[in-house]
């Protein structure tokens, strides 16, 4: 059953050391987003990188639409990759919505994590007027949703020819076997809408591992305003403001995400 | 800014790793009303709607940076005035000045977007038009009768696959417990090619059953049926089966009047 587990999520272990490391991505990409940032770790963790299922190279006919409706579902791949692999004492390093599913899945197993390291995170993507601004309203989920409906319109017939067309240039035909998306569109759908839609505010103080809160700096997805509702609402946590501009720090200031989670784990007497 | 593409039909832009803009052309700026020292340093997060922002850092730049560009990826700017200017995008990384500078080229695409609304909206259509066909397969499909009190009929029409399998049982388990049977007749009479895997999933669905504590009559066995029942050496103990309906149901019936003896 384990090597089930590891091939649906397509995991991949590397590095050496005592403990693991987990890096989860977010929404939209695969563990490749972490391709900057894991190698930095390998020498003193176990490096462990996975898909969700339905993204990168996991295996689709996994994707159960009822399971990956809630975030929960979500979580329950992070269990079963860290109980596949016998892990403990993790230290969860997740980004975006994967900061929600690493607290989800440490509310239901905290003796399976030692900390959790969130990367721009957030419990709820909408705005609930009056007290909780979230960022977006519904009708700007409504456009995303549009917007990727529109760019698969155009993946499919652009991604197609490359591999037909290119033989001389097998790179391109390997580049496109580690293609960095999911390129089923009902289930990037699907991921975009739990995502974007849950609210999980009411689960913050149920949170039983002390955690990093990496906020950006001018971060549209998960705004200043966000970094410090959970600051204030989640137990144990830690927070760090990055000069990192943008959503994805891991992506676009590798060095300083490397830096600031040492910082942490250094500071937490974590190696 | 070269005076060539500073007004070629085509918009231009590039913007740093970090987000900030370091050129536009006369063109882009026109298209969306804006001036170059709006612009320049300004995240390029500025140029979309709030739904194209998330776009933008989930999907648009981690395909930059993981594979040095992007080709014809569809985003919606932000006009001067609120509107959306649907454009398609071309961007490649390159090295310039000692950092990494990403330069894309915008096509307005506003035709094409009717064009792909109409598409989009009719696959939309199609969609729904399949998920009520499903559903309405699935409901006609597993249908549960009571054709005496206590005594359940499920006839299985057409073929039995896994996950038709699943639905029957599931659906004959629940009317089990909700309507209190003592009874299941399966009735294969109008199914079609029961294989060796259709007559294992048949076998199951009566196991299940009887371990709700009902007795199965399998009926409407034919000679193919019988054949791969042999076959495939399959265990029928604990299930009662019968040539016909009729002569199942009569099995049925006798059951229920003494009370519970086959």
């Amino acid at each position: 059953m384990p090597e089930d587990i590891l091939r649906r999520n397509n995991v991949k272990v590397s590095g050496r050391g005592p403990r693991a490391i987990v890096f989860a991505h977010g929404f939209g990409c695969d563990q490749n987003m972490w391709r900057f940032v894991a190698p930095a770790f390998g020498d003193d963790f176990r490096v462990v990188l996975f898909d969700y299922v339905g993204s990168g190279k996991s295996d689709l006919r996994a994707f159960d639409p009822r399971k990956y409706s809630t975030l929960e579902g979500y979580a329950g791949d992070v269990l079963d990759v860290c109980r596949a692999l016998r892990l403990s004492g993790v230290v969860f390093v997740g980004h975006s919505v994967s900061g929600v599913i690493g607290l989800l899945a440490s509310i239901k197993e905290p003796g399976l994590f030692e900390r959790l390291i969130l990367v721009g995170p957030s419990p709820c993507y909408v705005n609930d007027p009056p007290d909780y601004r979230g960022g977006f309203e519904r009708a700007d989920i409504e456009g995303l949703l549009d917007l990727m409906d529109k760019n698969y319109i155009g993946w499919a017939s652009f991604l197609a020819p490359v591999v037909t067309k290119n033989p001389e240039r097998p790179e391109l035909a390997r580049e496109l076997e580690e293609s960095f998306c999911s390129t089923d569109p009902r289930v990037a759908r699907r991921f975009a809408e739990t995502t974007f839609l849950s609210d999980n505010r009411g689960d913050l103080p149920r949170a039983r591992v002390r955690s990093l809160i990496m906020q950006c700096s001018e971060d549209a997805i998960a705004p200043a305003e966000v970094g410090e509702y959970l600051s204030r609402n989640l137990p144990g946590s830690t927070f760090r403001q990055l000069e990192a501009t943008g959503h994805c720090p891991h992506m676009s200031h590798p060095e300083e995400t490397v830096r600031v989670i040492k910082e942490y784990l250094e500071a937490e007497g974590i190696s | 800014m070269d005076e060539l593409l500073d007004n070629a039909p085509c918009g231009f832009l590039a913007f740093a790793d970090d987000g900030a803009i370091l050129a536009v052309n006369a063109t882009l700026l026109g298209w969306l009303g804006r001036d170059a020292c709006d612009l320049l340093g300004r995240h390029v997060e500025a140029l979309f709607q709030p739904g194209g922002r998330i776009f933008y850092q989930t999907h648009f730049f981690p395909l930059l940076r993981l594979h040095g560009r992007a080709e014809e990826i569809y985003l919606s700017l932000l006009g001067a005035g609120g509107e959306d200017v649907p454009v398609l995008v071309n961007a490649a990384r390159r090295e310039r000045g000692g950092s990494q500078v990403n330069d894309c080229v915008f096509v307005p695409m506003r035709q094409r977007r009717r064009f792909e609304d109409e598409i989009l909206s009719a696959k939309r259509e199609a969609e729904e038009a399949n998920r009520a066909k499903d559903a309405l397969i699935e409901e006609l499909s597993t249908p549960v009768i009571t054709v005496w009190q206590g005594v359940l009929l499920g006839p299985v029409v057409g073929s039995l696959g896994r996950e038709r399998a699943d639905l029957m049982t599931a659906a004959l388990l629940r009317a089990v417990v909700a309507r209190q049977a003592r009874v299941v007749i399966l009735d294969v009479t109008g199914a079609r090619r029961m294989d060796a895997d259709a007559v294992n999933h048949l076998t199951r669905a009566a196991a299940a059953v009887r371990l709700m504590g009902a007795e199965c009559v399998l009926t409407g066995i034919g000679a193919d049926v019988a054949r791969t029942l042999v076959r495939a050496g399959t265990e029928l103990t604990g299930t009662q089966v019968r040539r016909t309906l009729a002569d199942g149901l009569a099995l049925a019936m006798r059951f229920i009047s003494t009370n519970g003896h086959l």
